[in-house]
């Protein structure tokens, strides 16, 4: 319900619609402003006729206005939320108008729809189909993973083949023969269905042909040492546990249907939105979002994609915390979720205790027993004191030991700045050499360091 | 080096010239750390290459679950101290927020932030002074508001960027230093510091290596002394006027002909005084006869005769202009009368161009030195007003900075004198000198706002005499940004309606306006931020 300004903010699709939204948080803009049970209603004159009409469902918060534009949530939408966090007072506790309660009813009923509708979708696979059906379409789904099994386990043997290769030629024979041949290999992988092996090989190739990070050659070497690794697993995948069966699947490029993630049972907790990073991607953009459950203390990634112009669909922002129920994915050590239910949004008052330095490592230790693959892995310590030589920025924890910081994070002037030289617990991400840190928790806020959407 | 380093960089070489290259120099298996090697023996290997990836990917794995942090090698930096200054009350954070994110344009409004949290002593929060200290060190001109808000974690922080020394605080560059190895910007700089500091020791300084000087720097170190200009100076300068380079010279002339007690400033006033002539009449107005200079010697070309170009003057007239440029401003007094009078006097003449512009310029001169001088604010007084009443060519004979005066005038006076403009000027054409006045100085002048009475008796002349001006449209638009800032910010509460919506020339004025009152608007907005009540 009491979002900051900036929270608010980072729900803009983009930066020109965080300007813009700021642009009409003013009173003036606005006519017939509301609020009541948790919905914001307002309307505000823009270049037609008719005023838009502009509502918010706080609990999500899902916006809803009748400009056409094909942002979202557009700046009408950010301008309203804004201005109620400024001017709460201007909200009259009125009626909620017909316009805002046909909203809030569709709502409903689509939300009531769907349950109905995944009801009736239950009751349909299990009803009718005959047993000979059933056995039919098993077996044709069979037939179709096995040809993809073969196309796949054939892909992989290319790739040790041309891993080996380079290993017998060496880097210097790799990069005179240039990109191409790389991107070449990538699109192999395409062909033979590892879509997964195929962005691996495509990140790598950044990093052999792009980067000119510190220590590039040694990480490019254990970037094709663990693919080198994934062809092994997936070739005896029958011999690996079954959750990391899931795992090695995955990364290879088999999908894991939301249908299938949201069957499984869901987890209900309040989940803290620690920590956010933003990628850009061919067509738009990624977002990794990291909760921790208030009572469970269990991590979850969350990933979203959003297309140019875009928002995200699911609103998250650092620093605030939700009721909400998370579906994770079959894994060896489950990580990546699906959030199936949210309400009761707010911001973050407390940040619990951290486990120990050395607990969170040997945390992550199991961690990577259970799944070797795991690339990404969520720390979060307390009572560390960023330090910068002039060069790199390290964490200093109280006993005085260091860990280094990621070589890709950017300035680490907003680390250093919340942190002025005195401890402060940082929630990041460990790839096991360094840390890349995401958020800051000072004066009793969490402050993300990740810069989208405001420029 | 430990085994496992340099197992790693064993077979990063590997990998550097390829396997095929490095002849018989395989992968140790001594090379391997016990246990890993117990590992990689259990997986059937089939070629040198997969073992060199296979024990890389191991290495890796084996790295990354135990590694164990180290012990620092130093201490730690020592942090931030304790702060003075109070936090900012959560609204002015968030306007601070808005202007971060240019949701309104304008250096001018993030000076004003600046300005109002030091008056309140606030500090920038830390999550900000990133991109405060980063806004400040791309526009120089913030850097004053900023440094007195920026706290102890804000110095503490600029140490550590290599840009941002300007607000590191503590250690001052040895003056001494800069002033005999600096480039000449920064001798500039120094120089005027000096000079505001020590106007004497500063002189001495200058005084002591003038000769050895190149001329382009001693064209550039002479305006220098124009800060904290007094008689103490006149010596050095008046030997100045015989140097070789012209811009120098000319900055002597200019600069002797503000202090009224200089020789230059007595011998001019004789030149000029046989010149002019004050022909009493009883029954109509007194005549001022005029008659131009017919030569200009050596000694008159010494104290400045000829020096500036005078467009649209002859050249006797532009001696003319020269000579009463160069005359203290009391010898008017003694000879007509107060600067209405003489301004008066002069619109009856042939010359009253060139007398204008030397009147303009002596005022330009000795104004600045002494801006709140009687004489200083009735002459300026004087001469905008006839500027206001002038057609565009004898507007075009004030020299270009002349109003820029109004920035060193007492605040109260150039409000006073803005407000007695404004008062009962018709708001049509007539009213675009006004206008153009105020627009020079909101421009100029400093961040105190003008007066309520003021600020709403311009927003109410614009708001009646929009439709009248919409001939100037383009003039009108170009000087609203810069009284937007000037304006009392409370006149925002009142001036949201009455506008002339129905009139044919609105489409034309709805979006300049409305930028304009979102503007004051959000001064309003940004005004009262500070004053909610912290707890």
């Amino acid at each position: 319900m009491t979002l900051t300004a900036d929270q608010i903010l980072a729900l803009a699709p983009d930066a020109s619609s965080a300007k813009a939204g700021s642009q009409l948080a003013q009173p003036g803009k606005w006519g017939n402003l509301g609020a009541a049970a948790g919905v914001l209603w307002g309307e505000c004159q823009g270049s037609g006729k008719d005023p838009y009409r502009t509502q918010i469902d706080c609990s999500e918060p899902a916006f809803k206005c009748s400009c056409p534009s094909r942002k979202f949530p557009c700046k009408h939408g950010l301008g309203l939320y804004l201005l109620h966090a400024a001017h709460t007072s201007r909200f009259g506790g009125a009626e909620p108008p017909q316009w805002v309660r046909d909203w809030l009813e569709g709502r409903q009923q689509r939300a009531a729809k769907k349950d109905e509708k995944a009801v009736r979708a239950a009751e349909l696979a299990a009803r009718e189909l005959t047993p000979e059906e059933i056995e039919a379409a098993a077996a044709q789904a069979r037939k179709r993973e096995e040809k993809r099994d073969t196309k796949v386990a054939r892909g992989l043997d290319e790739l040790q083949t041309w891993l080996q290769d380079l290993a017998r030629e060496g880097w210097d024979g790799m990069r005179s023969r240039g990109p191409d041949a790389w991107e070449t290999m990538a699109a192999r992988m395409v062909d033979a269905q590892a879509p997964g092996l195929a962005a691996r090989l495509r990140r790598a190739g950044t990093l052999a042909f792009q980067s000119d990070l510190a220590g590039r050659d040694g990480q490019l070497a254990r970037e094709l040492a663990t693919l080198y690794l994934l062809t092994g697993a997936y070739r005896r995948i029958d011999s690996l546990p079954a959750p990391l069966q899931a795992d090695v699947r995955i990364l290879a490029g088999w999908t894991v249907s939301r249908d299938e993630v949201l069957a499984q049972p869901g987890i209900v907790d309040c989940w803290q939105v620690l920590a956010q990073s933003h990628t850009e991607e061919d067509r738009g953009r990624s977002r990794a979002t990291w909760l921790r459950g208030l009572e469970t203390g269990r991590w979850a990634l969350l990933l979203h994609f959003a297309v140019n112009g875009q928002g995200y669909e699911q609103p998250l922002t650092v620093g605030t915390q939700f009721r909400g129920t998370l579906h994770f994915y079959p894994a060896a050590w489950p990580q990546r979720a699906l959030l199936s239910a949210q309400q009761d949004l707010q911001t973050m008052a407390v940040l619990p205790a951290q486990p120990s330095l050395d607990q969170a490592l040997d945390a992550y230790a199991d961690a990577l027993a259970a799944n070797p693959f795991l690339e990404r892995y969520p720390l979060a310590l307390d009572a560390v004191t960023p330090q910068f030589d002039g060069k790199r920025c390290t964490l200093r924890s109280a006993d005085g030991r260091v860990l280094p910081l990621s070589p890709t994070v950017g300035e680490p002037w907003r680390l250093l700045a919340l942190s002025g030289g005195h401890p402060v617990a940082v929630a990041g991400v460990w790839d096991g050499h360094a840390l890349l840190p995401l958020s800051v928790w000072s004066d009793g806020r969490l402050f993300t360091l990740d810069s989208e959407p405001t420029p | 080096m430990t085994s496992t380093a340099n197992l790693a960089s064993q077979i990063q070489q590997l990998l550097q010239i390829g396997t095929s290259r490095a002849g018989g120099t395989a992968l140790q298996d001594s090379a391997i750390p016990a246990p890993l090697r117990a590992c990689l023996q259990s997986m059937p290997v089939q070629s040198q290459e997969e073992r060199l990836w296979l024990t890389l990917g191991a290495l890796d794995l084996w790295q990354r679950a135990g590694n164990a942090p180290v012990q620092a090698a130093g201490a730690a930096e020592a942090p931030c101290g304790a702060e003075t200054l109070r936090p900012c009350p959560p609204a002015a954070v968030r306007v601070l927020e808005q202007l971060l994110r240019d949701v309104q344009p304008g250096v001018a409004l993030r000076a004003e932030w600046l300005q109002l949290a030091a008056r309140h002593g606030c500090r920038v929060p830390a999550a900000h002074l990133p991109a405060v200290l980063a806004l400040a060190t791309r526009h120089r001109e913030l850097r004053d508001a900023a440094l007195p808000v920026l706290g102890e974690r804000g110095s503490w922080l600029a140490r550590r960027h290599p840009d941002w020394g300007w607000a590191a605080g503590g250690e001052v560059s040895d003056s001494l230093a800069v002033w005999q190895t600096g480039d000449a910007a920064r001798r500039v700089a120094l120089l005027k510091a000096w000079r505001r500091n020590d106007p004497a020791a500063a002189l001495v300084a200058l005084q002591a290596d003038w000769a050895a000087e190149p001329p382009e720097l001693r064209a550039a170190l002479l305006p220098c002394l124009a800060v904290k200009l007094g008689v103490d100076d006149m010596p050095f300068l008046e030997a100045a006027l015989d140097d070789k380079r012209k811009e120098v010279r000319a900055q002597a002339q200019a600069l002797l002909a503000a202090l009224p007690a200089a020789p230059l400033a007595q011998r001019v006033q004789a030149r000029l005084t046989p010149l002019l002539r004050l022909e009493p009449h009883v029954a109509k107005a007194d005549r001022l006869r005029i008659t131009l200079p017919d030569s200009c010697d050596k000694a008159m070309q010494r104290d400045g005769a000829g020096m500036l170009a005078h467009p649209g003057l002859g050249e006797k007239a532009g001696w003319l202009a020269d000579l009463v440029a160069a005359t203290p401003l009391a010898y008017w007094q003694t000879l007509a009368g107060d600067p209405h009078t003489c301004v008066k006097l002069a619109a009856a003449t042939e010359f009253e161009a060139a007398l204008l512009r030397g009147w303009a310029l002596a005022v330009r001169r000795q104004g600045a030195v002494n801006p709140e001088a009687h004489s200083t604010l009735a002459w300026f007084a004087a001469l905008a007003q006839r500027w206001i009443q002038g057609d565009y060519a004898l507007r075009q004979h004030y020299p270009r900075d002349f109003f820029q005066l109004f920035s060193l005038l007492p605040a109260q006076h150039a409000h006073g004198l803005l407000a007695s403009m404004v008062d009962g000027v018709r708001w049509d054409a007539a009213a675009m000198p006004v206008l153009e006045l105020l627009d020079t100085a909101a421009t100029g002048m400093a961040p105190d706002h003008w007066p309520h009475a003021l600020s709403h008796a311009v927003v109410a002349g614009l708001r009646q005499g929009l439709p009248a001006l919409a001939r100037h449209a383009w003039a009108v638009k170009g000087a609203l940004p810069s009284l937007a800032m000037v304006l009392d910010p409370r006149v925002a509460d009142s001036c949201a309606h009455g506008w002339p919506e129905q009139d044919a020339t609105w489409p034309d004025w709805a979006d300049p306006i409305g930028r304009w009152l979102d503007t004051l608007r959000f001064r309003r907005q940004m005004t009262l931020s500070f004053e909610e009540q912290t707890l």
